[in-house]
């Protein structure tokens, strides 16, 4: 590693607040990229097999 | 190329069915590289000669400016096919890669911000490469918007196509922006025709994270445009039979 220790890490003589701010809201982004998909993914799945389970019911009763 | 292989792909179930067997490979592979070179670009590489450590914003900065920009143009050839062949898979395509774009590009613009105040004293200024990139989010914003104003679905991907394509006229603004005017932004430093006025040892990560962003862009995507196959065909047998809703 190119820093000595946690603290130069953080700091980055100074330029630390700028650079962890951006890997921060980076990793927002990348987060928010993979979640989306996924949750709208599980939304449609289940919206289709609930209209089928409706369809089912309704077969059934006529 | 065969019509019969083009039609095949533009098949929703064919691409399903063949998004379903790359998609693990590109997310395995996109998650090494973006964690391989933002690590790398992060802890071990030396800081600039010039602007210190502020520089190692560029391994954010730069795929995501990158990715903003040949998101907008793959968005755009989805949009001229499906304006002129009126398929259905490119119209969703045009759909999933709007918000991806547009959060590349806001994170290109904020990322730049930051790193603008370090390096030349102000977050931002209204020179050419900032601006278009600007205009960039607010065509990414005016094609979501636009899809969600028409209730006709044909009328609504007609009209974003037609935004999609003339919007295009931007980005070769973006690219040779740092040329043809005088701008803050410095020019490119990875060049393909000639050697790159980078480092060897900060141009290999950030190569890395420029590679893994463009396969964690186009894992979202399929993932997205898997979940849009769902969802605009949930009335056919396949996808009922796929979900286990068949009666």
């Amino acid at each position: 590693m190119y820093f000595e220790d946690l603290n130069a890490l953080i700091s980055m003589d100074g330029h630390g607040p700028y650079v962890w701010a951006c890997y921060g809201l980076g990793m927002i982004v990348l987060a928010w990229n993979l979640l989306t998909p996924l949750r709208q993914n599980r939304a449609v799945a289940a919206d289709i097999q609930r209209r089928a389970r409706r369809e089912r019911v309704q077969q059934s009763k006529q | 190329m065969k019509w019969t292989y083009f039609h095949r792909m533009a098949s929703p179930k064919w691409f399903y069915d063949f998004s379903g067997k790359i998609l693990p490979w590109v997310g395995v592979l996109a998650l090494v590289l973006v964690a391989g070179g933002l690590t790398w670009g992060l802890l071990f590489t030396q800081p600039d000669y010039l602007q210190g450590n502020s520089y190692r914003i560029i391994f954010l900065h730069v795929p995501s400016a990158s990715l903003a920009m040949t998101v907008y143009v793959g968005l755009a050839v989805a949009a001229s096919i499906g304006f002129i062949w009126k398929i259905k898979l490119a119209d969703m395509a045009v759909s999933c890669l709007a918000p991806i774009g547009a959060s590349f590009c806001a994170l290109a613009l904020v990322t730049g911000a930051i790193w603008g105040k370090p390096t030349w004293g102000t977050w931002w200024v209204w020179d050419a490469r900032l601006t278009s990139m600007l205009i960039l989010l607010f065509l990414y914003f005016g094609l979501i918007a636009l899809r969600e104003a028409f209730d006709s679905r044909e009328t609504a991907s007609r009209a974003c196509a037609i935004l999609a394509m003339v919007g295009v006229v931007n980005i070769p603004i973006i690219k040779y922006s740092v040329e043809w005017w005088n701008t803050l932004h410095q020019g490119s430093t990875i060049r393909i025709t000639e050697e790159s006025t980078m480092a060897m040892e900060m141009l290999i990560p950030l190569l890395m994270s420029i590679a893994g962003f463009y396969l964690f862009c186009l894992f979202v995507f399929l993932l997205r445009i898997r979940a849009e196959i769902l969802s605009r065909e949930q009335r056919t047998k396949w996808v009922r039979h796929l979900l286990g809703a068949n009666s």
